[in-house]
């Protein structure tokens, strides 16, 4: 993960209630979320997929925006995709790789 | 038109055709490759036939941001008529690995050019797609081996195979190679060598037809 700058650390917690549909293992320590900014009460997100077919695209986005929507201050959530860098194992986070150690599944 | 605009409408042009081409490609895997040769070529087919159809749906996706299409985008029901005869006629396992090692090798091949491209915003779209389609490559080029040395009638039909869809893709690749207006817009680089590329790539496999281009 990023450093993160602290008025957007908030939403980097939130955004760790949100799970991959797939593994309960948070969007975050997926590796997913590359930036976020904020912008008066805009919210921009810059995110990626682990593979260009996921099939959970449009579910994972609506949960990202049902989540930072919940915040106050927030009224619109901007999600912007791009798929340079490209997702590799190597964006899981320490506690993402546990969880998928612990799920059987291979992170290496 | 400008000439921008023209550029524009042939890179949108080179993107659908990609897009059909994967997107026929997905639904040859899922009806051919659920009968593949053994379990592990059948669960590979279906997982790649997955994948095909989200490169197609990135790239469909892309040509509506190109035509300056807002909001929520189209849901794709089914090919605009670009793809390759050769694919749309797949028909069994043999004709299916010459397919997909043939046109995602050719496809491998433009999109790497369009890396070089001018337009900075290429390579987040096709970064991921690239990497994914290298593994597709290698697994339909180790099938195409072992097609070519196995016994009985199969090798003749595997030559017979591409053969047949050799001529469309270099046809294709020859095309792109000679639009101008995809150069001078900067969507590809200049002199770009496609059909060259192809015919390295290929040339281990040593077929008639590629071996009679010109």
């Amino acid at each position: 993960m990023e450093k993160v700058s602290t008025d957007t650390q908030k939403y980097w917690e939130a955004l760790k209630e949100v799970m991959d549909p797939e593994f309960p293992i948070s969007v975050v320590d997926m590796g997913l979320i590359y930036d976020i900014k904020k912008n008066g009460d805009e919210i921009d997100i810059t995110m990626t997929y682990t593979a260009v077919s996921c099939a959970c695209m449009e579910w994972i986005e609506s949960d990202i925006k049902k989540r930072l929507l919940e915040e106050e201050e927030v009224k619109t959530v901007n999600i912007n995709v791009v798929w340079d860098p490209p997702w590799t194992v190597d964006r899981l986070s320490p506690e993402g790789r546990e969880k998928l150690k612990y799920w059987g599944v291979s992170a290496r | 038109m400008s000439e921008m605009q023209l550029g524009v409408h042939s890179f949108i042009e080179l993107l659908e055709t990609i897009a059909d081409n994967k997107y026929m490609l997905g639904d040859r895997l899922v009806e051919i490759g659920v009968s593949g040769p053994n379990l592990e070529a059948t669960l590979a087919a279906v997982a790649m036939a997955q994948g095909e159809l989200g490169h197609a749906r990135l790239l469909y996706n892309w040509c509506f941001d190109l035509r300056g299409v807002k909001g929520k985008k189209a849901e794709i029901r089914g090919q605009t008529g670009k793809a390759f005869r050769g694919v749309v006629n797949v028909h069994n396992w043999i004709s299916l690995i010459a397919a997909l090692y043939t046109v995602n090798t050719a496809i491998h091949i433009v999109l790497q050019s369009t890396l070089e491209s001018s337009h900075s915003k290429v390579a987040s779209r096709i970064q991921k797609l690239i990497r994914e389609q290298k593994d597709h490559i290698i697994y339909a080029k180790n099938w195409a081996k072992q097609l070519r040395h196995d016994q009985g009638a199969v090798p003749h039909r595997f030559r017979e195979s591409l053969n047949g869809i050799i001529d469309e893709v270099y046809a294709w690749l020859a095309k792109v190679e000679q639009n101008q207006k995809l150069q001078t817009e900067g969507y590809l680089p200049k002199n770009v060598k496609l059909t060259e590329k192809f015919k390295e790539q290929l040339k281990e496999f040593n077929t008639e037809h590629l071996v009679h281009m010109k």
